[in-house]
C-alpha cells in the first residue's frame, strides 16, 4: 500500500498518514513548491524506506491502524528532525517531535518549517 | 424503668413486712404482759386472798402481793418491752418468791405455802422466756404436784400445814396455767412460724432488693454510659417522660432538665408533638418495635436529625403502659454522608468532564481528518485551477469527507439521545429481524456475505423498533465487515426462547475477538476498521440502546465463531407485563 511520490529536489520530505487523501494533498502542496515529497499511508513501509534512503525531514501522524506515532518515530532514523501531524487534540509529545501540527493542517506553518530546512541545508551544502 | 418500678415494689411489700412485723411483735408484748401481769395475780386470786380471808396479819400479805403486782408492772416496762426476756424471767421470779415470802414471814414464819408456791416461779420465767421455757415449767410443775401428792408423808413439814384445799386450788391454777402455756406455746408456735416465714420473705426481699439496687444501678451506669438517647414516656400518666439518660439530656440541650414530668406538647411544636403522638399510638398498636430511620426534632438549637427505635410496652392487662424510644443522633453521620455526596457528585462530575474530554477529544480526531481532507483538498482546488483534471478527484474528496463528517456527526446525535422520548411498544423481535435483513441485503450482496436468520420464535419484546433496528443493523454490518474478506463468509441470527428472556445472537464466521479488543468493544470511538470506514461508535450506541431497553449485549467468547448475544426481556402477557 505504497504511495510514493517523488520528485529531484535538494530538500527530502517524508510524509505518513494512514488517511490516503492527506498524503495526497501533502505531496501535491509541497512538490508544487520544489520540495522532494514521499508519502506513506503504511507505517511499516515508511520505516523501510526512511532507513534505505533517510529524508530531510519527516512529518508523522500520530494515530495509525496498530500503531503510534510515537512508535513510528522511534523506529525511524534517529538523525532525521521528526514532526507531528495530529487530529487528535490530547497528544503531547515532546520526546520524539521538535513540533507538533495539528489538523487540519496549517501549510504555511508547514512551508516554513521546510522552507528553514532548506535554506540550513543550501547553506552547508554551498 | 422496671428496675425503678421493681425497686418501688420491694419496698412496699418491705414496708409491708415492717408493718406486719411490728403488729406481730406489739401482739406478742400483750401477750406476755397479759401473762406476766396474770402470773402475778393469779396467786393472789387463788391463795394469798383465802390468806387475806384467814390470816391473822391480812395488810402484810396484801402489802406483800400489792407489792409483787408492782413490781411485775415495772418489770414489764424495764425488761420485757425492751425484749430483755430471760432478765425480765429472773427478775420476776425474784420479785414473787420475795414478796411471797416477805408476806409469809409478815404473816407468821416460815410456811409450807413458800414450797407450794414456789414451784409456780419457774412457770412465769418460762412464760417469759418462750415457749420452750413455759413447757418445761409447765411439766415441772405438774411433776412437783404430783410428787408432793403422793410422797406428802416424806415432806419435813407437818401434814396440817398443807391444807387440802389449798393444794387442791394449786393444782388447778396450776393447770389453768398448764393450759394457758399451752396456748400461748400454740400461739407462739403460729405466730412463730408465721414471724419465721416473714423473716425468711424479709430476708428474701431484702436481697431482691440489694439485687434490684446493684441491677437498677447496672442499668443506670449501662443508660447513662450508652452513646444512645433514651427516653422514656409514660402512657399510663398521659405519655409524660418519666426517664431519659445522659445522653438524652445531651441531645435535648437547654431543654434536658424540664423534660421529666412533661409531655410532648409541653415541649416540642404542637404539629410534631402530635405527629409524635400518633406514631407512638401506632407503635403501640402494632404491639412492636419500630425503627423509624429519620427524623427532625425541633429543638432550641436547631432540628437535630436521628434514627429511633420505638418499644412499646404493656402493662398486665394488655394496654399501652411505656414507650421506650432510642434514639441515636445522625448529625455528624449526615454531614458525613452529605460531604461524601458533595465529594461523590464531585467526582462523577470530574469523571463525566474527563468522559466527556475522552469524547471529546475522539470527536476532534475523528473530525479533523475529513476536515483536514475538505480544507486541504479545497486549496488544491484554487491551487490547482488551471488544471481541471485535478479537479474532480479534489471534489470527490471533498464530498466523501463530507459524508465521513455528516456520518460522525449523525451518529454522534443518535448517541445522544437517551433523553429523548421512546416509542415503546410490544414487538415480535422477529419481525423486526426481517426489516433488518431487508435493510442489510444490499450491503450483504455487494460484499458476497450470506446473511441468514433462523426465527424459531414469536415472543414479543417492549421496545422502540427503530432503535432495535438500528442495533442490529450495526451488529450485522459489523459482522458482514469482520468476514467479508475470509474465505469462509457468512453471518447467522438466532433466537433462543428462555422462561422469562428472549436472546438473539448475530454469529459470523469469524472465529472470535481477541481479548484486548473486546475489551473495548463498547468503548466510543473504539473500531478496528480502516480510516474513514468506521467511527467507531456503532457498537457504543448499541449498548446504550440495549441498556435503555434493559436488555443485554455481550461478546460469547467461548463460541467457536465470533458471537454477539442480546438478552432482551420477554413480554409474556397482553398487558406489556414482563416475566417475574
Amino acid at each position: 500500500m505504497q504511495n510514493k511520490q517523488e520528485k529531484t529536489s535538494i530538500l527530502s520530505v517524508m510524509f505518513v498518514d494512514d488517511e490516503p487523501g492527506l498524503c495526497l494533498i501533502f505531496a501535491d502542496e509541497y512538490e508544487a513548491e520544489g520540495i522532494k515529497v514521499s508519502t506513506y499511508s503504511d507505517p511499516a513501509e515508511a520505516i523501510a524506506a526512511a532507513h534505505r534512503q533517510p529524508p530531510d525531514l519527516l512529518f508523522l501522524d500520530f494515530r495509525m491502524h496498530g500503531t503510534n506515532g510515537d512508535l513510528v518515530a522511534q523506529a525511524m532514523p534517529a538523525s532525521i528532525p521528526k514532526y507531528l501531524i495530529t487530529g487528535d487534540i490530547r497528544v503531547e509529545t515532546k520526546t520524539n517531535f521538535l513540533l507538533k501540527f495539528e489538523k487540519p493542517m496549517n501549510f504555511a506553518a508547514i512551508a516554513a518549517v521546510i522552507d528553514a530546512a532548506r535554506k540550513i541545508k543550501m547553506n552547508a551544502t554551498s | 424503668m422496671n428496675a425503678n418500678n421493681a425497686t418501688k415494689k420491694e419496698e412496699g411489700t418491705s414496708n409491708h413486712a415492717k408493718v406486719s412485723t411490728s403488729r406481730s411483735g406489739a401482739l406478742r408484748e400483750r401477750v406476755v404482759y397479759y401473762a406476766s401481769v396474770g402470773a402475778s395475780v393469779a396467786p393472789f386470786f387463788s391463795t394469798i386472798l383465802p390468806h387475806l380471808l384467814l390470816s391473822k396479819q391480812p395488810l402484810s400479805v396484801l402489802l406483800g402481793s400489792l407489792t409483787c403486782m408492782l413490781g411485775s408492772v415495772l418489770n414489764y416496762f424495764i425488761f420485757v418491752r425492751p425484749g430483755k426476756v430471760l432478765a425480765a424471767a429472773a427478775i420476776q421470779t425474784a420479785i414473787i418468791i420475795l414478796t411471797y415470802s416477805a408476806s409469809v414471814a409478815f404473816s407468821g414464819g416460815v410456811h409450807s405455802h413458800l414450797i407450794v408456791y414456789a414451784p409456780f416461779m419457774p412457770i412465769f420465767a418460762g412464760f417469759l422466756s418462750g415457749i420452750r421455757g413455759a413447757w418445761a415449767s409447765a411439766f415441772f410443775l405438774v411433776v412437783l404436784y404430783f410428787a408432793l401428792a403422793q410422797f406428802q408423808a416424806l415432806l419435813p413439814l407437818p401434814p396440817e400445814d398443807l391444807h387440802a384445799y389449798e393444794f387442791t386450788l394449786a393444782i388447778q391454777v396450776s393447770f389453768a396455767l398448764l393450759a394457758v402455756a399451752g396456748l400461748t406455746s400454740i400461739y407462739e408456735m403460729v405466730t412463730e412460724s408465721s414471724e419465721s416465714e416473714l423473716r425468711d420473705t424479709i430476708l428474701q426481699l431484702e436481697k431482691s432488693k440489694e439485687k434490684a439496687a446493684e441491677s437498677n444501678s447496672f442499668l443506670n451506669t449501662i443508660l447513662s454510659n450508652i452513646p444512645l438517647v433514651v427516653f422514656v414516656k409514660d402512657y399510663k400518666d398521659q405519655g409524660r417522660y418519666s426517664l431519659i439518660n445522659e445522653e438524652a439530656k445531651n441531645f435535648m440541650g437547654p431543654l434536658a432538665n424540664s423534660v421529666v414530668g412533661k409531655k410532648m406538647s409541653d415541649i416540642f411544636p404542637a404539629e410534631h408533638a402530635a405527629a409524635s403522638l400518633r406514631t407512638d399510638m401506632e407503635v403501640f398498636k402494632g404491639r412492636a418495635a419500630q425503627f423509624i430511620d429519620c427524623e427532625e426534632v425541633p429543638l432550641v438549637d436547631g432540628d437535630k436529625p436521628h434514627r429511633s427505635w420505638l418499644v412499646p410496652t404493656y402493662d398486665a392487662n394488655g394496654n399501652p403502659h411505656l414507650m421506650i424510644t432510642i434514639s441515636q443522633d445522625i448529625s455528624e453521620e449526615l454531614a458525613v454522608k452529605k460531604a461524601l455526596e458533595v465529594e461523590r457528585a464531585q467526582r462523577q462530575q470530574n469523571a463525566k468532564l474527563a468522559s466527556l474530554g475522552e469524547m471529546a477529544a475522539g470527536v476532534a480526531h475523528e473530525i479533523n481528518n475529513p476536515l483536514a481532507l475538505v480544507l486541504g483538498n479545497a486549496r488544491m482546488l484554487t491551487k490547482f485551477a488551471s488544471n481541471p483534471e485535478k479537479h474532480q478527484a479534489y471534489v470527490t474528496a471533498i464530498n466523501e469527507a463530507g459524508e465521513r463528517i455528516q456520518k460522525i456527526v449523525s451518529g454522534l446525535k443518535k448517541f445522544s439521545r437517551s433523553n429523548e422520548e421512546k416509542d415503546y411498544r410490544p414487538h415480535v423481535l422477529a419481525g423486526i429481524v426481517k426489516d433488518v435483513l431487508v435493510l442489510t441485503e444490499a450491503s450483504s450482496i455487494r460484499n458476497n456475505v450470506s446473511v441468514t436468520a433462523e426465527l424459531t420464535s414469536e415472543a414479543q419484546i417492549l421496545c422502540d423498533e427503530v432503535e432495535i433496528e438500528q442495533v442490529l443493523v450495526n451488529l450485522i454490518h459489523n459482522a458482514i465487515d469482520a468476514v467479508k474478506d475470509l474465505n469462509e463468509k457468512w453471518v447467522r441470527v438466532t433466537m433462543v426462547e428462555e422462561s422469562e428472556a428472549l436472546l438473539l445472537r448475530v454469529i459470523d464466521s469469524g472465529r472470535g475477538i481477541p481479548e484486548k479488543t473486546a475489551a473495548k468493544l463498547f468503548d466510543p470511538f473504539f473500531t478496528t476498521k480502516p480510516v474513514g470506514e468506521g467511527t467507531g461508535l456503532g457498537l457504543s450506541i448499541a449498548k446504550g440502546i440495549l441498556d435503555q431497553h434493559q436488555a443485554a449485549i455481550a461478546l460469547l467468547v467461548e463460541e467457536a465463531h465470533t458471537t454477539f448475544e442480546i438478552r432482551f426481556k420477554k413480554l409474556v402477557s397482553p398487558d406489556n407485563s414482563y416475566a417475574k
